[in-house]
């Protein structure tokens, strides 16, 4: 899925998407306080972010929590083999039910590692994933997969687009 | 989250996506909630003090932001070079989550660029640290989902949504 930009961002789009990806300022009327700092007037703001919401280019706004404290111990990322690759997305599908698979998607196989289904999943222990590895088993009649669990987090951020060190 | 009263949950699952653009976002959302903006707002500044949100702002599709993302797996057949070949790995800007996996294939990380160049720059120097025997770049090709929206009133979940995980 290559990056292709629907509308190039002057400097000032640029400016406002760095103080967006960051935290809002707590204040009553947030957007102003932004389109101080941008150089902007409120109702530009207000225009442009509006439009980025609805385009879908702010893909969620609003608040991260941290997992940790919300109770998740365990997550596994299990790569499953689909045997006929035009049923990709109806299996894909089929997984996107589990509430506790957050993420799916298929990639490339290479040589030795036949698996093109990616299923990211949340739960408080091992075990209790390997009890959702065997119901999507079961629901999407795929058995051949690789089990990832996490074994060590050496790094998790937010991406932080147009940063200083960024040459686009 | 044992700490958090009733209404504090009533907030968060308010404010986790949808944010208002209008002039006064946070009264729209403290009318939801049934308190008054001030009290929401100090709420919403005890939550992030207390480390149960970790930030309040936009995500953004990095692919209509005009860039590239992958995740790439690393094999380091003696997991003795792993943790040298994880934290040069997170030095990159550009990597977002790196984990270590149970498997041949011991490290997973997710990498958003400004351009495949730049892909290509980072894997070639991943592919030369010690012990790096194998990387493969696994660029999404499909997207079936990515959650988005979390209760705290049922169980609580929350993931990242970068894209490339």
């Amino acid at each position: 899925m290559a990056g292709k930009p629907e509308n190039t961002f002057t400097e000032k789009d640029k400016e406002l998407i760095r103080i967006l990806q960051e935290d809002i300022p707590l204040c009553p009327q947030p957007y102003q306080e932004i389109a101080r700092r941008v150089g902007l007037e409120h109702r530009e703001v207000l225009e442009r972010v509006g439009q980025w919401a609805a385009s879908g280019l702010v893909r969620r706004f609003g608040a991260t929590l941290y997992h940790q404290r919300a109770g998740f111990k365990a997550n596994c990322m299990v790569a499953w083999q689909v045997p006929k690759p035009a049923q990709s997305r109806e299996k894909g599908e089929i997984f996107s039910k589990f509430p506790q698979v957050t993420h799916c998607y298929r990639r490339p196989p290479f040589e030795g590692w036949p698996y093109t289904l990616y299923t990211m999943i949340h739960g408080s222990s091992m075990e209790e994933i390997d009890g959702y590895v065997e119901q999507m088993s079961r629901a999407s009649g795929l058995e051949e997969r690789e089990k990832l669990f996490s074994v060590r987090e050496w790094k998790k951020t937010s991406m932080k687009y147009f940063g200083e060190e960024d040459a686009s | 989250m044992n700490d958090l009263d009733a209404v504090d949950r009533k907030i968060l699952d308010n404010i986790q996506s949808g944010f208002p653009v209008c002039e006064r976002p946070f009264l729209l959302i403290a009318g939801k909630v049934g308190i008054g903006e001030e009290e929401l707002i100090g709420r919403i500044e005890s939550l992030k003090a207390r480390k149960i949100i970790r930030r309040f702002g936009a995500v953004f599709d990095s692919r209509k932001l005009g860039y590239v993302s992958t995740l790439v797996a690393v094999r380091i057949p003696d997991s003795g070079h792993l943790p040298a070949v994880a934290r040069e790995v997170g030095r990159f800007p550009e990597v977002t989550h790196n984990y270590e996996r149970e498997n041949r294939f011991n490290l997973w990380f997710t990498l958003i660029a400004a351009s495949q160049e730049r892909i290509h720059e980072i894997l070639d120097r991943v592919s030369s640290l010690p012990g790096v025997a194998e990387v493969k770049d696994l660029p999404a090709e499909a997207l079936y989902k990515i959650k988005v929206d979390f209760k705290t009133a049922g169980r609580d979940l929350e993931a990242e949504e970068e894209d490339g995980r």
